[in-house]
């Protein structure tokens, strides 16, 4: 089943599903900030049921400075995905996360009995409106440079962190040197910044410059949830 | 509202309205560190969608890239680490 929206584009497709929900919650950070340490740092395991598909893990904004830091992956033989994202943030509270995957409907739990469900030739389910969709607002087109992006007005935005492009550089400073990261920070409804800040200070001497690369971070919202 | 459907939960809220832009996840693959080469990717609307370039483990990325939307073919030059290239389509 198609239905086609005012400008004549497909806006529910069963036969080519949409992001949905698959995880959510919150998170404490592991590591606080030391003397040598200007953030919180958060870890968060997920699992991709299709490695081949992609998927948004998305963080909500506090005001807050944030940075992907890492991700390790482990594809597994079955073809899903483990995940642990390794993100900063100043905040120190818990942080709440959503990921958003493609998947069958074979394993999804609602205790909802309203909605629209599809059911494909084989008789299993190829759509459920029970289940929230990764609906776009706006994005980040983040460059090669630093600066204020103006965005639709997002009160509150959940950015898609996994597809932040990360940076970094080092810089020397008297008795070692400090890492910068690329990260983000929401200024107001419609504004975020693209910046670097200080994330660590080493002993070790150090000057190196990663080129940034240009990706889109998409802000992501779900009906009913926010 | 005059397009599409609407979907109501048991309260009165909406669930589902077929004016939200929702994102369709098309394609992810792994480009491996100081590769180059190309794909392709025929379900990808480049008009309709979006590429994004992430990390794919702890190096660092060194990527440039394009996508021909008439062929559908995706080329990147890869200097640094692993990168995961994903493909968005939304409507």
């Amino acid at each position: 089943m198609k239905v086609y929206n005012s400008q004549g584009q497909v806006s529910l497709d069963d036969s080519s599903q949409c992001l949905k929900l698959s995880d959510s919650g919150s998170v404490s950070p592991f590591i606080a900030p030391d003397e040598n340490r200007t953030m919180y740092e958060y870890s968060v395991n997920v699992t991709i049921p299709d490695s081949t598909r992609p998927y948004l893990f998305c963080v909500k904004s506090d005001f807050d400075r944030m940075s992907l830091a890492r991700a390790s992956y482990n594809v597994s033989d079955t073809g899903t995905l483990n995940i642990d994202f390794f993100f900063s943030s100043e905040f120190g509270g818990p942080k709440y996360y959503r990921l958003y995957t493609s998947f069958d409907f074979l394993t999804y739990n609602t205790n909802t009995n309203y909605g629209l469900k599809l059911f494909d030739s084989d008789g299993n389910a190829s759509y459920d409106s029970r289940v929230p969709e990764a609906i776009l607002e706006d994005f980040l087109n983040v460059g090669t440079s630093e600066g204020i992006i103006t965005h639709k007005a997002i009160n509150t935005p959940w950015y898609a962190m996994n597809l932040f492009p990360i940076a970094w550089s080092s810089q020397p400073v008297v008795g070692g040197s400090v890492f910068f990261t690329r990260g983000l920070v929401q200024r107001s409804s419609t504004e975020t910044e693209i910046l670097y800040f200080p994330h660590l200070f080493t002993e070790a001497p150090a000057t190196q410059t990663v080129d940034p690369f240009p990706s889109a971070v998409p802000m992501v919202t779900s009906l009913g949830l926010d | 509202m005059t397009y599409g459907v609407e979907i109501y939960d048991s309260v009165g809220n909406v669930k589902l309205t077929s004016e939200n832009i929702v994102i369709r996840g098309i394609f992810t693959f792994l480009v491996s560190s100081n590769s180059s080469g190309t794909i392709s990717v025929p379900d990808f609307d480049e008009s309709k969608g979006f590429i994004s370039i992430n990390v794919g483990g702890l190096g660092t990325v060194e990527i440039s890239y394009s996508f021909n939307n008439s062929t559908k073919v995706f080329s990147w030059n890869s200097s640094g680490g692993d990168a995961i290239v994903s493909f968005f389509n939304v409507a």
